[in-house]
């Protein structure tokens, strides 16, 4: 009898275990699921779903960094294959984890900095819970994630999304979103994983004209909010862990003189530290924009016709000074006739697709030019 | 911190694993230190002396009525038999009731049970009742934002669970007084019944010498014990969290405008509420006594499935059980045993009675029949009737009591107190005169037919008397009850509707038409949108279907114990079952940042 007590406390406790254990491991899928759908939520598990160490370049910042830049033309004109782990006002504390959670999967030869938030205040930046939750909750649960909740969850955060936990398990946040359920698409986010059709790049067709601020030709250097600055060293500091290049650019928009004086300072910084800068705004005629018609929201973002340009610039740039390979297999007569090929045909199908949703964005834009349909904020 | 807490339920887990890991004689230290916590982390830490002070101050009480027993030498100590102490619900105390004999002793004790008493109702009086008082006195001086000026800071923070503790700790004093409970002699351990945490929020009521035995039990780990604690605990969220949240808001959307919700809709709210109240105090319950079995402690029954009930009274003796069972052992039997009640008894039994012919009539006779009765038969019938007015008359003392006590208002007053007593006074009146009715008319009174009818009566009846209690002032259910009578405007509804974003256009003004309307214009989509009743299409689909499964478990558990029976079948469908539970709760309730989630109803008291 005393030999089967152990046994039968075993007996007792087992179907409670094994019921823990499996709400765990349904608990992570269905939190996916219900994760709010999106471009952003789209982009992370793009993300996730290439290859291991298939990327060339990863891309963090805010939304300039997937607006600017054309990743399919980058892969199908330069053969250079760049992901955007970015998300709409990304916090610049977000970076440091974001190259963390980056290295678990790829080891990116360069890492590209979108800077536009770093001239921000952190007091906006960090009251408002959607530009933290986008980056929390397009994570893949880890023990980086948390480390991005404890640092990003701060006292400046005013809206209701205070306490701490429902970061950490965001399905406290996003339980009512149970349709996520029958919808297809959403359910195939259960392992946080599925290919982006565009690798993150997110077009548009809107026009909204603006009129090009000329950069101040040598800005005196200013400093940052505090918590940029140390978000910025925190990030530096995380990029000697790896064995990446990085370059700090900001792309084309209406720059204030305030933040060509910041930019300054973050080129100091960053060149001090032995990586690369540069700034677009420099280059408005190389790069050809017109900022009546290249824009989609009066000088903040680039459409579909400004994103192309941008990154024809980026393209060249980027084979001028980086040793990157080239992912192309098709020479460059073909590639004039647009019949490219590359060495990845999920990168190909991406580049065929863009090309034809330029192709019926140019027309549109024009449209919306001549008739003076312009973008209408919401 | 709120029951339904994520803090609260780590909180929870934390102290469970505590609890099986100490020495078991230890484990009432742990729900002292879980108390005290929980307390604090309430908001205000310097609140949880009110407890404290309480306890300390029933614990020297009792002592001292330990001691004059003691001291005094008329003390008689009787040894009862077993049965008696059955009866009396004493568990681990020993078999003996006490007396506090005659004489000084006697007299000194009652001194120190009223001055116990005084000292513990001081406070609930205070926060509770002064203002209601002061209205009461000078209306036109009072107002909500005059009170709050003229009281100091920390007085506009009533203690957490005052009215629950106050009530435990009265029974405890009462019990002792009258022997039937032996007092604790270890303080901490005392404190450990007295400021029980989840029942110190929101009940039951506990009577110490029902419960004690449980609670000083060494309690060995029990997986079966747990799990069943854990079911019932989410039973109550799902009532709690899905349901009763749901309610919260189409109660509110009315309440808070009852002149364009009119008619139709202050019925459904009326109903809705009722339906809110259930959900939300007996899910309240389930989490209370869930964590309870957890811990091995066996808490009083507080509901019993009460909206079956065929009567007012019946309703009464299945909702909240432990209130009725304190209000009646100590407030309506002692008031029974006064002399002004006997006196008022025999004042009625005189007049009623005298030397009259009488005539009576048997239904049962083919003839009518005449009869003088005796004196002897007069006295006897007039002292019957005596005892039935001067019992309403107690019991309506009972019911203004109980109405007090859920609210410093008229409303409540009435609500809860005036209109059940009517209510059962005339359920007890008209029970002859229907019985004979139902005789004439060669109708069962038991078939199901009837007692159905019964039961939706009763339910009527109490979701009416409802209303008062959850309307602001006697004022404000008075416009709600005149709301009634009259047809929602056209207009009203069209711009409300456009006011919550409704979709459905013309047919918003309905439930129904909306959906309807919009159904065909935007699709399956509509059920995202918000309703005229201020939840979405998919919330009230939400809300009828969980109100059937509420249901359904209900009438299954007049006829077994549910857990009990799931728990006999194989673990793959208890899995399922269980499952299906929990993701549902998680799915569909209301919780979470965006949702405000209300307190429990019964928790501010």
């Amino acid at each position: 009898m005393k030999d089967n007590k152990p046994h039968n406390s075993i007996r007792r406790i087992l179907p409670a275990v094994v019921f823990t254990a499996i709400f765990i491991v349904l608990l992570i899928p269905l939190s996916y699921i219900l994760r709010r759908g999106g471009d952003t939520k789209s982009r992370f598990m793009g993300f996730y779903a290439e290859p291991k160490d298939s990327l060339d370049i990863v891309m963090i910042g805010s939304s300039p960094t997937y607006s600017c830049c054309v990743m399919p033309e980058l892969y199908g004109e330069y053969g250079i294959k760049a992901y955007p782990l970015a998300s709409n006002v990304q916090r610049p504390i977000a970076g440091q984890f974001l190259v963390k959670e980056a290295e678990k999967t790829q080891s990116p030869a360069l890492y590209m900095f979108e800077m536009r938030m770093y001239v921000g205040l952190e007091v906006g930046l960090g009251g408002n819970m959607a530009y933290t939750r986008e980056v929390t909750d397009n994570m893949k649960y880890s023990a980086n994630r948390i480390d991005a909740i404890n640092a990003m969850v701060t006292q400046h955060i005013t809206t209701e999304d205070t306490d701490k936990y429902t970061y950490y398990f965001d399905i406290f946040k996003y339980h009512s979103n149970w349709g996520n359920l029958i919808d297809p698409v959403q359910l195939r986010s259960w392992r946080f994983s599925s290919p982006n059709p565009l690798k993150g790049y997110k077009i548009t067709d809107k026009v909204g004209p603006a009129e090009a601020v000329p950069a101040p030709d040598d800005p005196v250097p200013m400093d940052l909010d505090p918590y940029e600055e140390q978000a910025l060293l925190d990030l530096l500091e995380t990029l000697k862990e790896t064995d990446a290049q990085a370059l700090f650019y900001v792309s084309p928009y209406v720059l204030k003189e305030e933040d060509a004086e910041k930019y300054a300072h973050i080129r100091d910084v960053v060149e001090a530290a032995g990586y690369d800068w540069l700034d677009m705004n420099q280059y408005y005629d190389e790069i050809g924009l017109d900022f009546s018609r290249d824009f989609s929201d009066y000088g903040v973002h680039t459409n579909a016709v400004g994103a192309q340009k941008c990154t024809v610039f980026l393209g060249e740039y980027l084979r001028g000074h980086y040793d990157l390979p080239d992912h192309r297999t098709t020479d460059d007569s073909e590639q004039a006739s647009g019949a490219v090929t590359g060495d990845d045909p999920s990168w190909d199908a991406a580049y065929v697709l863009w090309q034809s949703e330029y192709e019926a964005a140019i027309p549109v834009i024009e449209q919306r030019i001549e008739t003076g349909d312009f973008f209408v904020y919401e | 911190m709120n029951l339904t807490d994520f803090a609260f339920l780590c909180f929870f887990v934390i102290s469970l694993i505590v609890y099986y890991l100490v020495p078991r004689k230890f484990q009432w230290g742990v729900l002292l230190v879980g108390s005290i916590a929980f307390y604090i982390a309430g908001g205000h830490p310097i609140l949880v002396l009110y407890p404290v002070v309480s306890v300390c101050i029933v614990y020297v009480c009792t002592h001292f009525m330990t001691k004059v027993r003691c001291d005094s030498s008329k003390d008689s100590v009787v040894d009862t038999d077993t049965d008696a102490s059955a009866a009396s619900g004493q568990g681990n105390n020993s078999s003996r009731t006490v007396s506090n004999g005659s004489g000084v002793g006697a007299s000194r004790n009652r001194t120190i049970l009223i001055i116990g008493i005084v000292l513990l109702l001081l406070p609930l009086l205070t926060y509770k009742y002064l203002g209601f008082l002061w209205k009461m006195i000078m209306p036109e001086a009072y107002t909500v934002s005059t009170a709050e000026a003229s009281s100091p800071a920390w007085f506009q923070i009533v203690p957490l669970g005052l009215s629950y503790y106050t009530f435990t700790l009265i029974s405890y004093l009462v019990d002792v007084y009258n022997g039937i409970a032996v007092p604790e002699k270890n303080l901490l351990k005392f404190m450990s019944f007295g400021m029980y945490a989840p029942a110190l929020v929101s009940g039951p009521i506990m009577q110490y010498r029902n419960v004690s035995e449980s609670f000083y039990s060494e309690h060995a780990f029990d997986p079966d014990m747990i799990a069943r604690g854990s079911q019932r605990m989410l039973w109550g969220f799902f009532k709690k969290l899905v349901i009763a949240e749901r309610l919260a808001v189409i109660v509110a959307t009315v309440y808070d405008d009852p002149v364009t919700f009119s008619g139709r809709f202050v019925w459904l709210a009326i109903l809705c509420f009722s339906l809110q109240l259930y959900a939300d105090f007996s899910g309240l319950m389930d989490i209370v006594l869930g964590i309870s079995q957890c811990l091995g402690i066996t808490l009083p029954e507080n509901l019993d499935t009460p909206f079956f009930s065929k009567t007012i009274a019946e309703l009464w003796r299945r909702w909240h059980m432990t209130l009725g069972v304190w209000f009646k052992e100590y407030v309506f039997y002692p008031l029974m045993r006064t002399g002004i009640y006997a006196r008022i008894q025999k004042s009625l039994a005189a007049r009623m009675s005298g030397k009259k012919t009488v005539a009576r009539r048997s239904s049962e006779s083919t003839e009518a029949e005449q009869s003088t009765m005796t004196d002897k038969e007069a006295q006897k019938k007039a002292a019957k009737r005596a005892k039935r007015i001067s019992t309403y008359i107690a019991m309506l003392v009972l019911w203004i009591m109980i109405g007090l006590w859920h609210g410093a208002d008229l409303s409540f007053v009435i609500g809860c107190g005036l209109l059940q007593w009517i209510y059962i006074v005339l359920e007890e009146t008209l029970e002859t005169p229907f019985k004979k009715l139902w005789e004439r008319l060669k109708v069962d009174p038991k078939n199901k037919a009837l007692e159905a009818l019964r039961v939706i009566r009763t339910f009527v009846l109490f979701a009416f008397s409802m209303l008062f209690f959850r309307a602001s002032s006697m004022r404000d259910a008075v416009q709600l009850i005149g709301s009634g009578f009259i047809s929602p405007s056209s207009e009203a509804i069209r711009s409300a509707s456009a006011a919550l974003g409704v979709a459905g256009g013309a047919g918003a003004g309905s439930v129904f038409g909306g959906f309807m309307t919009g159904l065909s214009e935007h699709g399956i989509h509509i059920l995202n949108d918000a309703s005229i009743l201020g939840i979405t299409y998919a919330d009230i689909i939400i809300v009828i279907v969980s109100l059937i499964i509420l249901l359904i478990v209900d009438i299954l558990k007049t006829k077994c114990d549910v857990r009990e029976a799931i728990a006999a079948r194989p673990v793959v469908l208890r899995f399922i079952i269980w499952f299906a539970l929990l993701f549902y709760v998680i799915l569909l309730g209301c919780y979470g940042p965006g949702y405000n989630a209300a307190d429990f109803i019964y928790q501010g008291f």
